[in-house]
């Protein structure tokens, strides 16, 4: 089918004004290497994503108020009155999620491959930036949220942020906009979210894909075929030439296949598990909250639980700085030699052990064992096997192990906090003066129970705990009278509970 | 990228000197004082630019000492022995603010007239710490770190025990000195 | 031509039922189910008081709340003011007033409410465990060397003093004992001052029938482990309580501060 005469003759006349179309066809048609298949589609799909954050983003700002006093009311609005409104933020929050998690296999990829040697140094440090500026995207929007997690993420960052020496509590100012966590805040990061990160995330962007244009798409990694640069331009060319297909249609068509399957997938995932939050309402006054990010920064979330105390500080002022100045130092401390995975035994390790740290701190991060259940000790019950065939001290210890909100770091019977040890089998470990030292001094994170606890109420708890032997013997032994050798002769237990 | 590369050279020639003719400075005489002087009138006029956009750009909201006295209500009204939870209005805030205008503290009444009143946030990260009064132990939910009833650090994470806000009693009220967001490091 | 057909249905689908999608958020906020219905009541003691008094009101640590004999005797507002403020020297914590996330007054109102509407319905002709005796302690009430005699013959199988004195110490396997009603004693003076004389009343007088306690209607057992169908009377009620309380300060001597005795 011919294109009509007039049509061909405006392309050419719009052509030569502004040589968009040969510069757009240059970028269709060029050529890459016939073994780019499927491991090449993720970096499209990130793309892809990204235009759909643009598009959604663009129509959520027609309906968001970015102030702190109406976004949680405009949030409620979208989701329950706007028609498809609540699909519009489902899309834009997992469009965020599918961005990330595809950005993230594109680099692995590029990283496996050693795609980033020369002459691609400079496409791998843009990506780098293009990946830093993704996960701010993705941390700002979670502030648009603006429910309690919201507010006290932004707590937790400026906590960070404030211990900088010297210039963290001006860096503080900075971040939130003020001396606490206010509207100013919100208008801060709303700036963030839609102008200043965009905007850079596009030009980056640009700069990236014209990078890739201008040094070509790297062949898949053969071994034996390592990266010299006196040489590698001229052969890449060379090849290219030879065997070479054109980017469109050739390529291209997986890049279609999967982008448009990626993208009925978000729907579907939109469409059934729906939009994230908003949370309970951003009231510093509620305290009865949880607060833990989206399951993107959940290992960072972990991160800040397990340090030790000590050097805390400096790990997590250091720590982004030396990861960041090591992704984009990358390309230059390698620049040369072999791609194939198979030839880098330290990269591939590397890697793996990269990936299963990330893995194994999300799923902590997801559990929480380090964090208090705060209504373990009135919701979580005694197991009732636990109960029977228990002595009524022994049943008052069982309450003081509630009252005293013992539950909310231990286990028993499965449920209550994961903190500290569960406690089935305590009586196995520790004996009865073990236990009454353990709950008074505390120690291996306790807190010390010592001036909070009476006499009586240590020995209720010690007898109940005493009961615990993972059920090793039968519950006919009502332990309290029993346990405690010669109890009658001399009370250890009131003189431990009188000293300091 | 072959088509691209065969323009190149011939615009690599114009691109790695673009003007043949200029020297230093912006060339001699006339031309040279009209490149002084705009390069001056940028220089004063961007700086002057750039006052209001720096000030707002580093610190919308913050005033020198962003702390005031803010009264928590009658002294006597805080029971000896007991630790309570008591939200107060930030000195601080904008018509924009919503629910982040407010905070809360816990007064601790040591015995009559002498108290200590803790920050909510956890010295941590910030997050809030809760009050659990029959084991009297504030429990932070974020990252499990415990205090004990006088702000001690218990255990966890916490490089230190629970920030404490100044206090006096005027009138028989009791005010503390509130406004920032309690930190590691202390007022600006 | 029938791929376009498809997409445009799809479309309508998205657009016109995005409603009855699976995604579509819950209202916010959520609506609120009154505390006085049978769902809020129990949702509010799920989160509250599970912990202890155990999952539906029976077999917890605590007394049970499922115990409609308890709930009909025990008037409204003493089980509000219970809850709200706890009490002090026992394990009943508070749960309202001034308390960090207290439960506000009118919602611990309906609360109770639901609870006793809901556990609390005795069924025509049913027995009640505490023959209708007064659930109300009172101070000074009671005799405590008449309580020993009546705790002698009825009480003392399941709660010895000490394990080897009692009837069912298995002497094959020291430690333990044959019968699973022998749980105890109730003369420990540690118990006795974690615990409110109310506490021992109620004990008395409803009994704890999830964990096969009889209340004051019966049956005992005698010192050899036989029943004793013979029930309780108030005055005798009131002379146990007062035999108990006689052991809270025996042992040890010394005198303790913070302790959790009334």
């Amino acid at each position: 089918m011919r294109m009509p005469r007039f049509l061909s003759r405006s392309a050419a006349m719009i052509d030569d004004r502004t040589g968009l179309i040969t510069a757009t066809q240059g970028a269709m048609y060029h050529r890459v290497p016939r073994n780019a298949k499927w491991w090449y589609v993720f970096g499209s799909a990130t793309l892809m994503f990204f235009i759909i954050q643009l598009v959604t983003g663009v129509l959520l700002t027609t309906l968001y108020v970015p102030s702190a006093a109406e976004a949680y009311s405009s949030l409620v609005y979208i989701d329950e009155k706007v028609p498809g409104g609540w699909m519009l933020r489902a899309l834009h929050g997992w469009s965020s999620n599918a961005m990330c998690v595809m950005m993230l296999i594109h680099m692995t990829q590029v990283f496996l491959h050693g795609t980033y040697k020369y002459p691609r140094e400079l496409t791998w440090v843009a990506g780098t930036l293009l990946c830093l500026t993704t996960l701010a995207l993705a941390f700002t929007g979670q502030v648009m949220r603006w429910d309690s997690n919201a507010y006290w993420g932004l707590g937790i960052g400026a906590a960070i942020v404030d211990r900088a020496p010297f210039i963290g509590n001006w860096l503080r100012a900075i971040v939130l906009g003020g001396p606490d966590i206010s509207g100013a805040t919100l208008s801060r990061f709303f700036a963030l979210h839609v102008f200043i990160l965009p905007g850079a995330a596009i030009a980056l962007i640009g700069l990236h894909l014209m990078l890739v244009l201008k040094n070509g798409i790297s062949e898949m990694p053969k071994p034996g075929a390592p990266v010299e640069p006196e040489t590698y331009r001229e052969e890449y060319h060379a090849r290219i030439k030879k065997t070479g297909v054109p980017f469109f249609p050739d390529a291209a068509r997986r890049d279609m296949v999967f982008c448009g399957a990626m993208l009925i997938v978000l729907i579907g995932i939109a469409a059934w598990f729906g939009p994230f939050g908003p949370g309970p309402v951003p009231d510093p006054t509620i305290i009865e909250v949880s607060p833990k990010p989206d399951t993107l920064f959940l290992w960072i979330f972990a991160v800040l639980a397990l340090l030790p105390p000590n050097t805390e500080t400096f790990l997590l002022l250091a720590g982004p700085p030396v990861i960041i100045g090591f992704l984009a130092a990358l390309p230059f401390i390698s620049p040369t030699g072999e791609r194939a995975p198979s030839r880098r035994p330290l990269s591939v390790v590397i890697l793996v052990a990269i990936v299963t740290a990330l893995g194994v701190l999300t799923v902590l991060g997801e559990y929480e064992p380090w964090s208090p259940r705060m209504r373990a000790w009135t919701s979580d019950t005694t197991p009732v096997e636990y109960v029977k065939h228990r002595s009524p001290l022994e049943l008052q210890g069982a309450l003081q192990l509630q009252y005293a909100q013992c539950r909310n770091c231990h286990s028993i019977g499965g449920i209550g906090g994961k903190r500290g040890p569960a406690l089935d089998a305590v009586a196995t470990r520790l004996s009865w003066d073990q236990l009454v030292r353990q709950i008074q001094q505390g120690g291996g994170n306790m807190p010390a129970y010592g001036k909070n606890l009476s006499s009586a109420e240590v020995e209720a708890l010690v007898a109940f705990l005493s009961t615990l032997d993972d059920q090793a013997q039968p519950a006919l032994i009502p332990g309290a009278m029993e346990a405690q050798p010669a109890r009658d002769e001399s009370p250890t237990v009131a003189d431990a509970s009188a000293a300091p | 990228m072959s088509d691209h590369e065969a323009q190149t050279p011939a615009t690599e020639g114009d691109a790695a000197n673009p003007c043949e003719n200029c020297e230093a400075n912006g060339g001699k005489g006339r031309r040279g004082f009209l490149f002084a002087a705009g390069t001056t009138l940028l220089t004063v006029g961007g700086g002057l630019a750039a006052v209001p956009i720096v000030t707002v750009a580093i610190d919308p909201g913050e005033a020198p000492n962003p702390n005031r006295w803010i009264s928590l209500g009658k002294a006597s009204n805080f029971k000896p022995d007991q630790t309570v939870f008591v939200k107060f209005i930030m000195p601080w805030s904008s018509p924009t603010d919503g629910e982040t205008n407010q905070n809360a503290c816990y007064v601790r009444c040591v015995e009559p007239g002498k108290f200590q009143v803790f920050a909510i946030n956890c010295a941590h990260l910030g997050c809030p710490v809760e009050w659990f009064a029959q084991s009297r132990l504030f429990m932070c939910p974020c990252h499990g770190g415990v205090y004990y009833e006088d702000g001690s650090r218990a255990s966890g994470p916490p490089p230190r025990g629970l920030f404490e806000y100044e206090w006096r009693i005027t009138d028989g009220n009791l005010e503390v000195f509130a406004g920032r967001l309690p930190g590691l490091q202390e007022g600006p | 031509m029938r791929l376009g057909l498809i997409c445009l249905l799809g479309t309508t689908v998205l657009v016109g039922g995005c409603n009855d999608l699976p995604g579509k958020p819950p209202p916010n906020p959520a609506p609120v189910i009154p505390a006085n219905t049978s769902a809020g009541f129990e949702a509010i003691y799920a989160e509250r008081c599970a912990g202890c008094h155990g999952n539906n009101g029976v077999l917890g640590a605590a007394r049970p709340m499922r115990d409609a004999d308890y709930l009909q005797s025990i008037p409204r507002e003493t089980l509000f003011a219970v809850t709200r403020n706890g009490v002090p020297g026992t394990r009943m914590p508070q749960m309202g007033g001034d308390a960090v996330d207290p439960i506000p007054d009118d919602v611990l109102h309906k609360f109770i409410e639901g609870m006793v509407d809901t556990w609390g319905v005795l069924k025509p002709g049913e027995p009640r465990p505490s023959r209708g005796i007064a659930w109300k302690h009172v101070p000074g009430s009671g005799d405590a060397s008449r309580g020993a005699a009546i705790f002698e013959a009825k009480c003392v199988y399941c709660h010895p003093a000490q394990m080897k004195a009692s009837a069912a110490y298995d002497l094959d396997r020291p430690g333990t004992v044959t019968d699973p009603l022998v749980v105890g004693s109730v003369v420990d003076p540690f118990y006795l001052r974690l615990v409110s004389d109310q506490h021992l009343r109620s004990s008395v007088v409803y009994g704890r029938a999830d964990l096969g306690m009889p209340g004051a209607a019966g049956p005992f057992r005698s010192p050899d482990g036989k029943e004793v169908a013979e029930p309780l009377d108030a005055e005798a009620v009131a002379d146990l309580v007062a035999y108990m309380i006689s052991f809270r300060d025996e042992w040890p001597t010394r005198a303790e501060k913070k302790d959790g005795a009334p």
